[in-house]
C-alpha cells in the first residue's frame, strides 16, 4: 500500500501513518492476515523516524488492529475491517463538521448549507454513474 | 539513555564576532538530533568543533566519551562527517578515492562503500571533477557512510541539490537511526527535519534557544488566530497552564503561539464579546523556528545559562 | 587501519598530484634541448645549461603545487577528516617533494650531457654545484611559505625576495671579514655560500616543520570577546567618512590588498639591497662586477616588482565582482581611479626616492639630472604599463605573467626613441603618461565591466599615439627627406638587370685588400712598414713584388695607397733623373713601375665600387700626366704606350664601367645591415663611400637610414652627372653632389696632380689622396684631353 504523509497539514505523522492503516484496511487494500514492511523498511521508504513509525505500529497494535507474527513482523487482525469503517465514518464525519461549522461562522443559514450539499451531492453521484 | 555527544559550556570567539555564546546539548544515542538555525548561528562553528577541526575558547565536549581536541585521530574513526559542498580530490575517479580512503579504515570498507556506490548509482570510473554537484554529495556520503560510524555528522549537505539527492540523504540517515546509529544534523530544510529528527535544538545568536524532542514541541504548541471585530480591543490573558510564546498582530486578526492551550482556553476567549472567531491548530516547525529566530520568545522558554541576556533582546521581549 | 598501508596510499596521491608538474618541466626541458640544437655553436653550451635552471623551477613550484592547491582547493579539509595523522601527512609531502626533486636533477643533467662541452665546464667551474643546494633550499622554503601562508599566490611571490636571503648573508659574511680591506671585496666563496645555504636550509626545514603542524591540528582563535564599544569607537570616523568616501576607499585598496603590496613590497626591497650591493661591488673594483645572480637580481626584481604593482591597481578589484559593488554604490569613477592609484604611486615614489639615495655621488656614477630624469622615467613607465594592461587584461594571472615582459618592451622603447631614433626627450614623456590618462579616462566603464569597441578603440588610440609620439620626429624627418626620382631608380634598375651584367664585370671585392706588406720569415707572415726599409728603392722593389705577387693570386682590387705612391714616386723620380731618356736601367724602373699602374688601373675598373672606379679615375689622370711628359714614347716603349692610349681613349667602356659600378653600389647602399651601435658596416654607405653623418660614437638606426637615402640622392646625381651635356649642368651637379656628401664644393674641381714634384727624390705626393668626393672626376676636363690623345695625335 501506498502511504502519503504530509509534515505541515497540522496533524501529528504518526496519527497520520495510523489513519491511513486503518483506511486501507476499511478500503480492503490491507487483507486481513497481511504483513506490513518492518519498521525499518517503513521508515526508510517514507523517509521517517524510525521512532515515528515504532509509535504508530505501537499504537494500531494497542488498539488490536495490528498483531505480531512470530519471527516475521506484523500482520492485519482479522475482523478488524467493521471497526476501521467505523473509524472512516468519524473522521469524515468530524471533518463535515468542521466544514459546516465555517460555513455557520461564515454567515450561511441552513438552508443555503443544505442547497449546497445537495448539489454537490448530485454533481459527484452523476459523475461516478458516467464513469 | 547515553549521550552520544555532550557539550558543556562550549564559548567560540572570532576576530570581531562572538560565534558561540556559551552552548550546553546533550545528544542522545541511537537518535537523529537536528540543529536548526538561521545563518550565522553558529551551527558549523559547534560542528568544526565538534570534529576536531577548531578548538574552542572555553567550554567542554566530548564526542562518543572522546575529546575532539586531544583524541582526534580516534575520533575520526568513529565520526563520520559530511561538510556542505565537500571538496574531494578532483582528479581522482569514484573508485579510487574510495580505494585511497580504506587505507585508513578496516578491511569491510571497501565492500560496503563499493555497495553504497552502486546504489546511488554512480559510475566508479567516471573522475570527481566530471560529476555532477548532487553525484559528489553522494560520493562525500559513501566515504562518510561506508566505515560504518557510530556518529554521523551532516552539515547542510543537501544544500542546493535536487529531491532526488535529498532523499537519498535522507533515507541514509533514517537507515542508520533504525540500526541504532547516532545522526546530528543541522540543516535548513525544516520539512525534511520535521519528519526525521527525533529532537531538535535551535540555535541563535551562538546560544540554544529551544531543545526539546519533535514529537513534544509540536503537540504542545499551538498556532491560534483570534479575528477580532474591533482591531484595538484587548484580550485577557489565558488561563494557565497556557503560556503565549509569541505574539503578532495583522489588522483585525491576532496570531498566537500558545503552548498548552487547552480547548477551555479556546471557549474562554470565544465567549469575549469583541471576537469573532478563534481558529487553533497545531504550530509546524517552519513557524516555531521563525517565531524563535526573531527574537520574540521571552525568557521562560530559554535554557537557562551561566551569561545574561544582552540588552537587545531584554528591550525586545 | 594498518599504518604502512596508509601511508603508501599518501604517497600514490602524492606523485600523482605532482605528477602534471614534472611532466611540463620533462617537456620544456626537452623543447629548450631542441632550441639550443638550432643555436649558433658559440652559445650552445650555454643554452644547454638553462636546462639546468629546470630543477630551480620545480623547486619552486612543488611547494605551491603539493600544499598550496590543497589548500585553496579545500582537499585538505577532507584529507583531515580522515583518520590520518599529521605527521603522515607532513613527512609525506616532503620526501615526495624531495624525491621529485631528485628526479628532476637526473633528468636535467641527462639533457644536457647530451651537448658535450657541458660536462667538462661544468667540471671546470665547481662553483655551479652550489646550484645544487640552492634548488634543495628553494624547495624546503617553498614548503614553508605554503604552510604559513593562506593564499598560493602571495606565497609564490614572497618566495623570490626570500631566495636571496642565503646570498645576502654570504656577502655579508664577506663584507664583515674583509671590513679592514676595502679592496679585497669579491664574491662568496663557495664554502661560504655552501654553508649559508645549509644554515638556510635547515631555518626553512623547521619553519615549514612548525608551521606544518599547526596548519594541520585544530585551528585556534585567540581573540577575545567582542566589545560593543568598539562600535562607538568607529561611529565618529564614520561621520567623517560620509562627508566624502575617499578615505574609506582608500582603506579598503589597502586592507584588501595587504598580502600582495607586502610581498611586492619585499621585493622592492630586495631589489633596492641588489642595487646597494651592485653599487658597492662597482665602487671598490672600479668597474661593475661581472654579470651573475648578483646583477642579475637586482633589476629582476625591481622590474617584476614595480610592474606587478601597476597590475595591482586595477587588477586588485577585478576579482569577486568588488567593482561592481562600487559601481553600484555609487562611487564616482574619478574617485574610484584615485584612491586606486595613490598608495601604489606613494610606494613607486618612495622607490625611485631610495634608488636615487642608494646610487652615491662618486665619481664613477655622475649623474645629470637628465640622465636621472629618464630612469626615473623608466621606472615611472613601468609602473604606467602595468597598471595599464591591468585594467584592460581581465585575467590576473594572464596579466601577471604579461606585465612584466610589456613593461620591458616599454623601457626598451623608450631608450631605443632616444638614443636611435634621436627623439627629444620631452616625446617620450607622453609614453609615460599617457597610460594614465587612458586608464583614467575608462574607468567609469571598467567599473561596470562594459567593454565594447568603444573601450577598445580608445584604448587603441591612446597605444598608437604612445608608439607613434617618441617616433614622430623620426617618422616626419623620414617622410620629408628628398628621395631619388623614381625615373633615376628604374634607370639604375635597368642597369642591374641588363643580361651581361652578372656575368662580366662581376667580381667578389673583399675588402681585405692588398695593403700591407708581408713577408715570409721562418714561416711566419710578418707584416712590415715603410720605416723599415733602407731606401726608397728597396721598398720600391719589395712593394711591386708584393703586389705582383698578390695580384696574382687573387682578382682584388686596391684599398690602400701607401704602396702606390711609393712605386709612382720612384716612377717619377726615374723620368726626373734621366730627362733624356737614355739610361736603359731607369727606362727599366720607369716601364716597370709605370706598367704596373697601368694594370693596377685596368683591375679597378672592372669593380663595382664607386670608389674604386674614381681610384681609377685619378690612376688615369696620373698616367695621362705622364703621357703628356716629353719624351714619353721614348721612355714608355710602344707597347706601353698603345695600351696607354687604348685605355685613356676609351671613354665608352670607362662610362659602361662607371654606369655599372654606379648601379652594383647604389643596390648595395640601400640593403642596409646593422651591426650594431658599435660597428660601421662598409656596405651601408655608397660603393665604399661613407655617407653617415656622424663618424665617431654610436651609430643609430635613423643615421643608417639617412646614410642609405643620401646614397640614392647622390646616386641620381651622379648618373644625371654621366647623363649631362653642358659643362654648366656639370658643375651643377658636382655642387650638389658635394653638399651631399658634405663637403666644400671647391674641392669638386678638377686639379693638376703633379705640381709639385719636379724638386728631387723621395716626395710623396699629396694630391694622391683618397678621394673624397664620388664623381669628382667624371666627365672632367681631362677626359677629353685623353680622348683626343687616345684617338688620334
Amino acid at each position: 500500500m501506498f502511504f502519503s504523509i504530509d509534515a505541515n497539514n497540522g496533524v501529528a505523522i504518526y496519527e497520520q501513518v495510523v489513519r491511513q492503516v486503518k483506511f486501507a484496511i476499511a478500503e480492503e487494500a490491507l487483507q486481513p492476515g497481511q504483513l506490513l514492511p518492518s519498521i525499518r523498511a517503513l521508515s526508510v521508504d517514507l523517509a521517517l523516524n524510525p521512532n515515528t513509525v515504532a509509535r504508530a505500529f505501537q499504537q494500531l497494535q494497542s488498539e488490536g488492529i495490528l498483531e505480531t507474527v512470530r519471527g516475521r513482523g506484523l500482520a492485519v487482525c482479522a475482523g478488524v475491517a467493521e471497526r476501521c469503517k467505523e473509524l472512516r465514518r468519524e473522521l469524515i464525519s468530524d471533518r463535515l463538521r468542521s466544514a459546516l461549522s465555517e460555513a455557520l461562522r461564515g454567515g450561511l443559514n441552513t438552508e443555503e448549507i443544505q442547497a449546497i450539499v445537495q448539489q454537490q451531492l448530485q454533481e459527484l453521484t452523476s459523475q461516478v454513474a458516467s464513469q | 539513555m547515553t549521550s552520544c555527544i555532550s557539550i558543556r559550556g562550549l564559548v567560540m570567539l572570532f576576530r570581531g564576532c562572538d560565534a558561540l555564546n556559551g552552548i550546553n546539548l546533550d545528544v542522545p544515542s541511537g537518535s537523529v538530533f537536528a540543529l536548526l538555525g538561521e545563518n550565522g548561528a553558529g551551527k558549523t562553528t559547534l560542528i568544526r568543533i565538534l570534529t576536531g577541526f577548531l578548538r574552542p575558547s572555553a567550554g567542554s565536549c566530548t564526542v562518543c566519551g572522546l575529546d575532539p581536541a586531544s583524541d582526534g585521530l580516534e575520533i575520526r574513526r568513529r565520526v563520520g562527517y559530511v561538510s556542505d559542498s565537500p571538496a574531494l580530490y578532483d582528479w581522482m575517479k569514484v573508485g579510487e578515492i574510495g580505494w585511497f580512503a580504506s587505507s585508513f579504515f578496516d578491511d569491510a570498507f571497501l565492500d560496503r562503500y563499493r555497495e553504497l556506490i552502486a546504489r546511488y548509482e554512480l559510475p566508479e570510473s567516471r573522475k570527481i571533477k566530471h560529476l555532477s554537484k548532487g553525484q559528489r554529495a553522494k560520493v562525500a556520503l559513501a566515504l562518510a557512510v561506508a566505515p560504518d560510524p557510530e556518529l554521523l555528522i551532516l552539515d547542510e549537505p543537501t544544500s542546493g541539490l535536487d529531491p532526488l539527492v535529498r532523499r537519498e540523504f535522507l533515507e541514509s540517515m533514517v537507515d542508520r537511526a533504525a540500526t541504532g546509529r547516532t545522526v546530528l544534523l543541522s540543516s535548513h530544510q525544516i520539512s525534511e527535519v520535521e519528519r526525521v529528527a527525533d529532537r531538535v535544538a535551535i540555535l541563535r545568536g551562538g546560544r540554544v534557544r529551544l531543545e526539546d524532542s519533535l514529537a513534544d514541541l509540536k503537540e504542545s504548541i499551538c498556532n491560534v488566530t483570534v479575528t477580532l471585530s474591533d482591531p484595538l480591543a484587548a484580550l485577557p490573558a489565558l488561563s494557565q497552564p497556557a503560556e503565549v510564546l509569541s505574539e503578532q498582530n495583522e489588522g483585525r486578526q491576532r496570531r498566537w503561539m500558545v503552548r498548552n492551550f487547552t480547548p477551555e482556553n479556546q471557549t474562554e476567549i470565544e465567549a469575549r464579546p469583541n471576537v469573532i472567531s478563534v481558529r487553533a491548530r497545531p504550530a509546524s516547525l517552519d513557524e516555531l523556528f521563525v517565531a524563535c529566530t526573531r527574537g520574540i520568545v521571552p525568557e521562560t522558554l530559554y535554557e537557562l545559562q551561566s551569561l545574561p541576556l544582552d540588552n537587545n533582546e531584554r528591550a525586545a521581549s | 587501519m594498518n599504518r604502512k598501508l596508509a601511508v603508501g596510499r599518501l604517497w600514490w596521491k602524492e606523485l600523482r598530484q605532482l605528477l602534471p608538474l614534472v611532466g611540463l618541466l620533462f617537456i620544456v626541458g626537452l623543447l629548450l634541448q631542441l632550441l639550443s640544437l638550432t643555436a649558433p655553436s658559440d652559445f650552445r653550451w650555454q643554452t644547454a645549461a638553462i636546462v639546468l635552471g629546470i630543477p630551480g623551477l620545480f623547486a619552486a613550484g612543488a611547494g605551491a603545487l603539493l600544499v598550496g592547491q590543497e589548500k585553496e582547493l579545500r582537499t585538505f579539509d577532507w584529507l583531515r577528516s580522515l583518520p590520518v595523522l599529521p605527521n603522515d601527512i607532513l613527512r609525506t609531502k616532503l620526501l615526495v617533494g624531495l624525491l621529485g626533486l631528485v628526479l628532476v636533477w637526473l633528468v636535467s643533467l641527462a639533457l644536457a650531457a647530451t651537448s658535450s662541452s657541458l660536462p667538462r665546464r661544468l667540471a671546470d667551474s665547481g662553483g655551479e654545484w652550489l646550484w645544487a643546494l640552492h634548488s634543495l633550499f628553494l624547495l624546503l622554503l617553498g614548503f614553508a611559505t605554503a604552510w604559513q601562508l593562506r593564499s598560493s599566490f602571495i606565497s609564490l611571490l614572497i618566495l623570490l625576495p626570500l631566495a636571496c636571503v642565503p646570498l645576502a648573508l654570504a656577502n655579508l659574511h664577506e663584507i664583515c671579514l674583509n671590513a679592514l680591506l676595502w679592496q679585497n671585496h669579491r664574491e662568496p666563496r663557495p664554502w661560504v655560500m655552501a654553508l649559508y645555504l645549509i644554515l638556510c636550509s635547515v631555518a626553512a626545514l623547521a619553519w615549514g616543520w612548525r608551521a606544518a603542524l599547526v596548519a594541520l591540528s585544530p585551528e585556534r582563535s585567540t581573540a577575545v570577546a567582542a566589545k560593543h564599544s568598539s562600535l562607538d569607537a568607529r561611529a565618529s570616523f564614520t561621520a567623517y567618512a560620509r562627508s566624502t568616501p575617499a578615505p574609506a576607499l582608500l582603506w579598503q585598496f589597502s586592507a584588501q590588498n595587504r598580502a600582495a603590496l607586502t610581498g611586492i613590497a619585499a621585493l622592492l626591497l630586495t631589489a633596492l639591497l641588489g642595487l646597494w650591493l651592485l653599487v658597492r661591488a662597482t665602487v671598490l673594483h672600479g668597474k661593475p662586477p661581472s654579470p651573475g645572480l648578483l646583477v642579475a637580481l637586482s633589476p629582476l626584481a625591481g622590474f617584476l616588482a614595480l610592474s606587478w604593482l601597476g597590475l595591482l591597481v586595477f587588477q586588485g578589484d577585478s576579482l569577486q565582482r568588488r567593482k561592481q559593488f562600487l559601481a553600484d554604490r555609487g562611487v564616482s569613477p574619478m574617485l574610484t581611479w584615485v584612491t586606486r592609484m595613490a598608495v601604489p604611486l606613494l610606494m613607486l615614489a618612495i622607490a625611485i626616492l631610495l634608488s636615487s639615495l642608494v646610487l652615491p655621488r662618486q665619481e664613477i656614477f655622475v649623474l645629470g639630472f637628465n640622465q636621472w630624469l629618464i630612469g626615473a622615467a623608466a621606472l615611472f613607465a613601468i609602473f604606467t604599463a602595468g597598471q595599464w594592461i591591468g585594467q584592460v587584461i581581465r585575467s590576473p594571472i594572464v596579466g601577471a605573467i604579461v606585465s612584466p615582459l610589456i613593461s620591458f618592451l616599454v623601457v626598451y622603447y623608450i631608450f631605443f626613441s632616444i638614443v636611435n631614433l634621436g627623439a627629444p626627450w620631452w616625446s617620450v614623456a607622453p609614453l609615460v603618461l599617457l597610460p594614465l590618462v587612458a586608464t583614467f579616462a575608462a574607468t567609469s566603464a571598467w567599473m561596470d565591466g562594459r567593454a565594447g569597441w568603444r573601450f577598445w578603440c580608445w584604448h587603441s588610440g591612446l597605444l598608437v599615439l604612445c608608439v607613434l609620439l617618441p617616433a614622430h620626429g623620426f617618422l616626419s624627418y623620414m617622410a620629408m627627406y628628398p628621395r631619388m626620382s623614381s625615373a633615376s631608380r628604374q634607370q639604375l634598375q635597368q642597369l642591374l638587370d641588363r643580361p651581361g651584367y652578372q656575368a662580366g664585370i662581376a667580381m667578389s671585392w673583399d675588402t681585405t685588400v692588398m695593403t700591407l706588406h708581408r713577408r715570409e720569415r721562418g714561416g711566419q707572415i710578418e707584416t712590415l712598414s715603410h720605416e723599415q726599409f733602407e731606401t726608397v728603392a728597396e721598398y720600391r722593389q719589395f712593394s711591386i713584388a708584393n703586389l705582383r705577387s698578390q695580384m696574382g693570386d687573387s682578382s682584388n682590387g686596391l684599398a690602400s695607397w701607401v704602396t702606390l705612391k711609393v712605386i709612382l714616386s720612384d716612377a717619377i723620380v726615374q723620368r726626373l733623373a734621366d730627362p733624356s731618356a737614355s739610361d736603359v736601367s731607369r727606362k727599366e724602373r720607369y716601364r716597370e713601375s709605370l706598367g704596373l699602374l697601368f694594370e693596377l688601373t685596368k683591375r679597378q675598373r672592372m669593380s663595382l665600387d664607386v670608389r674604386n672606379q674614381d681610384i681609377a679615375d685619378e690612376l688615369e689622370l696620373t698616367l695621362l700626366r705622364e703621357l703628356q711628359m716629353p719624351l714619353a714614347e721614348e721612355r714608355m716603349g710602344d707597347e706601353l704606350n698603345q695600351s696607354l692610349r687604348l685605355m685613356l681613349g676609351d671613354q665608352l667602356a670607362r662610362d659602361r664601367a662607371r654606369r655599372a659600378a654606379l648601379a652594383s653600389s647604389w643596390q648595395r647602399s640601400q640593403t642596409t645591415r646593422y651591426g650594431g651601435p658599435n660597428q660601421r658596416e662598409v656596405n651601408n654607405s655608397l660603393g665604399s663611400y661613407d655617407l653617415q653623418s656622424t663618424i665617431l660614437g654610436l651609430v643609430t638606426v635613423r643615421d643608417i637610414w639617412e646614410a642609405s637615402r643620401r646614397a640614392g640622392l647622390v646616386s641620381e646625381r651622379l648618373l644625371k652627372l654621366l647623363d649631362a651635356t653642358t659643362e654648366q649642368q656639370r658643375d651643377q651637379l658636382r655642387a650638389e653632389i658635394g653638399a651631399l656628401v658634405g663637403l666644400p664644393p671647391a674641392s669638386a674641381a678638377t686639379r693638376a696632380l703633379v705640381s709639385k714634384t719636379e724638386q728631387g727624390q723621395g716626395l710623396l705626393y699629396e694630391e694622391l689622396n683618397y678621394p673624397q668626393i664620388p664623381g669628382r672626376l667624371w666627365h672632367g676636363e681631362w677626359e677629353q684631353v685623353a680622348k683626343s690623345i687616345g684617338s688620334g695625335e
